[in-house]
């Protein structure tokens, strides 16, 4: 170990970072958050992978090189979250250290976190033992209120993210929501740690965007979004999707988020899974890592609350959701829901990524009104 | 009076389609010209060629409507002032179901892009573009023309005079030139190879857009690939059921989207942003540069017009983009935004 200072550093993971950084702060650690998905990380980031590597485990490998790059006079722990099973997600902190340390970087070290496995009585130590390594020892109740803290900052984030994109299509100044957005992510992210004044912010900013002027409608095409966490959670790596479609006039909703995705994948698991495998039932009905489960299920669930299409977000060349993709052709023809399968990768032109988006949204719009016409035409007969 | 005519302009990546539009939605004028390096000329030198010809035809004429579509729609929609700026397949389903109004599924193959479009009743239900492969696409067809020294004019009467043809891979281009050359040297002809090629693109167009879904007549090729002869016939082998190919088969995107835009002026009932042939004269200059606000470090493009800045695109956080546009005219494009729906709705 280096006498050099410890500092932490963390995936960005959309709005949320500012969560994680204070969980670290609160336990009296340095942290440094990389800078968003940007041409100079996803550079870095590829040329130094393997090729065949998944795309997010490239956009985090060119991020943390920065970060190392930019700091060379402190010790890193870098922390990556990991998961079991066939995908290639559990291999991603060994080959950090591995391309790292070729590339001559002393540093740092990786921390990985895990859920809980079963069997319990061999995963709850197990889970213990990486907890004690990431944080290193505190007292209990530090680490209990790190944990209450970021939490309430990840779900304070969502809630205003969930506004925001609630609003961007009512709204009757064109961005003038999302500038007040941006101003409330700043105040959480500084806000002081203590659960009740996160929570009067939220609730004063949640109300001043309540408060700018828009129209309230409920006849707008709903879309939902399905894919892989990572490319998903972050605004970086989809060229922002959730706002252009936002801005396209459409309600839309992100199946993933911090928070359901960490209870479903380490406290709720049992629950979590049954849930899965009932409604998945004859579509997939067993793990084949990373979210290619959730994105199925999480279709038919949008289909069955109503909403007009599904837009699955995938890393290219990803293979739980490369199998998902297929399956979600047959999804879409049995439940009658159009899914249109992106798959990102290192280009970051837009233009054929928005026109996408744009034939989505038309065709969309043009179902739905099919849908409208035939409604009416029945009622006049019934009425005839 | 001068006629009345709508302007429609497809700029794609390959070529870029001038057309304009009677007031009974025919084409009275189209061109068809390569987009080569820079776009902007391209546009001005469609619009003097289209304007001469079709001033000498009908005397003076008054452009009521503008569209734009395909990958330069942007820049093309700025510089000449658009009416509506619409993604190029709801200009391509719109002007197919036009010409064949009982079509099921559309074919599309492009310069870059190839699309399959499905059709139900007269509306898009669903669609299908390619990802980030380009197999089977017009460069590539461009390119190996060259490369076996046939004009690209002539690949579909090749194909048709081939008696064997070759099989040939057609999941990845690369792999799909080294087969071809593997098979010439192997001593196959060239009206072979061909042949083999065009089965390939549309094996592979299939396997990667249609992906097991229902397949329907009627259909209708279109975009620029549309001309081979070729690969007319392997698709009609393929889907075993004729295939139209419509007599604008290279103009569709443009025809679509300039009916598209008389119905959004007709609409609005407001008047065209046209500004006038007098763009053709004016100099304009693209830039792009990093922007340093934040950590995004976004590439934001820049478009001048006469010295003057006229667009920006490109950034996140709309710090450029929104600096032309002011509140109130913002306000006003809402609102336009929501009437319009409520006239569809109706």
């Amino acid at each position: 170990m280096s006498h050099k200072r410890i500092t932490y550093t963390v995936p960005r993971m959309g709005y949320t970072y500012a969560a994680f950084e204070s969980f670290f702060q609160i336990l009296g650690y340095d942290v440094i958050i990389p800078e968003p998905t940007n041409t100079e990380t996803i550079k870095e980031g590829v040329s130094n992978s393997p090729e065949y590597m998944c795309f997010p485990f490239k956009i985090l490998l060119g991020q943390f090189e920065r970060v190392l790059e930019q700091n060379p006079d402190r010790y890193f722990k870098m922390v990556s979250l990991e998961s079991y099973g066939p995908c290639r997600f559990g291999y991603y902190s060994p080959l950090y250290y591995k391309i790292l340390k070729d590339k001559g970087f002393t540093n740092f070290e990786v921390v990985n976190v895990e859920g809980i496995y079963p069997p319990l009585y061999r995963g709850i130590p197990r889970f213990f033992k990486k907890l004690i390594k990431l944080t290193g020892w505190h007292t209990p109740w530090t680490v209990v209120k790190a944990f209450v803290i970021a939490g309430w900052k990840v779900y304070a984030t969502e809630q205003l993210e969930k506004k925001l994109y609630y609003l961007i299509p009512r709204e009757k100044v064109s961005g003038s929501t999302e500038r007040i957005f941006n101003g409330a992510i700043e105040k959480i992210r500084h806000a002081p740690n203590k659960v009740k004044t996160i929570k009067k912010i939220l609730n004063e900013e949640l109300e001043k965007m309540d408060k700018n002027p828009h129209v309230e409608r409920d006849d707008l095409p709903k879309i939902g979004l399905v894919g892989e966490a990572y490319i998903l959670m972050d605004y970086g790596n989809n060229l922002d999707i959730e706002k252009k479609l936002a801005y396209m006039g459409v309600d839309v909703d992100r199946s993933l988020r911090v928070t359901n995705w960490t209870l479903d994948r380490l406290i709720k698991t049992k629950y979590h899974k049954a849930h899965m495998l009932e409604v998945n039932k004859g579509y997939l009905d067993f793990f084949i890592g990373g979210d290619g489960q959730e994105s199925i299920m999480n279709t038919i669930l949008y289909k069955k609350n109503g909403y007009d299409g599904v837009i699955q977000a995938q890393p290219f060349g990803c293979l739980p959701e490369t199998a998902a993709k297929e399956i979600l052709t047959k999804v879409s023809e049995d439940y009658d829901i159009p899914v249109l399968s992106l798959a990102f990768d290192e280009q970051t032109g837009e233009a054929g990524f928005v026109t996408r988006l744009e034939a989505f949204v038309d065709m969309i719009k043009s179902r739905r009104q099919i849908k409208a016409d035939e409604k009416r035409e029945e009622s006049v007969t019934v009425k005839s | 009076m001068s006629k009345q005519v709508a302007l429609g302009i497809d700029v794609g990546s390959v070529t870029t389609k001038v057309i304009f539009v009677d007031e009974k939605d025919e084409i009275i004028e189209g061109l068809y010209i390569r987009t080569k390096g820079n776009p902007i000329d391209t546009i001005k030198a469609g619009m003097i060629e289209a304007y001469s010809v079709i001033t000498s035809k009908f005397g003076d004429i008054e452009v009521t409507a503008v569209g734009t579509t395909g990958s330069g729609r942007q820049l093309a929609g700025v510089v000449v002032g658009a009416d509506i700026i619409k993604n190029e397949i709801s200009a391509h389903a719109y002007a197919a179901i036009h010409e064949v109004p009982d079509v099921s599924t559309i074919f599309e193959i492009g310069g870059q892009d190839s699309k399959i479009i499905f059709i139900r009743n007269g509306a898009v239900t669903d669609f299908a573009m390619n990802t980030v492969c380009a197999a089977g696409t017009g460069s590539f067809l461009d390119h190996q023309a060259e490369r076996i020294g046939v004009d690209i004019e002539k690949f579909g009467d090749y194909s048709l005079r081939a008696t064997n043809p070759v099989r040939i891979a057609g999941r990845c281009t690369v792999f799909a030139e080294s087969d071809m050359i593997h098979k010439q040297q192997m001593g196959a002809t060239s009206e072979d190879i061909i042949a083999g090629l065009s089965e390939s693109l549309v094996r592979n167009y299939l396997n990667n857009l249609a992906r097991g879904k229902e397949l329907l007549p009627k259909f209708v090729f279109q975009g620029g690939v549309s001309e081979n002869i070729g690969i007319v016939k392997a698709f009609e082998n393929a889907v075993g059921s004729e295939v139209i190919v419509p007599k604008n088969n290279k103009l569709m995107g443009a025809w679509g989207v300039a009916m598209l835009a008389k119905r959004e002026v007709e609409i609005t009932g407001q008047r065209t942003n046209f500004k006038g042939f007098k763009v053709t004269e004016l100099e304009h200059k693209t830039r792009v540069f990093y922007c340093d606000g934040c950590a995004n470090n976004c590439e934001v493009y820049e478009v001048i017009e006469n010295g003057e800045t006229i667009a920006y695109w490109g950034d996140r956080c709309g710090k450029w983009s929104n600096r032309l546009t002011s509140k109130v005219r913002r306000t006003e494009r809402a609102d336009r935004r929501q009437s319009e729906e409520v006239n569809s709705e109706k």
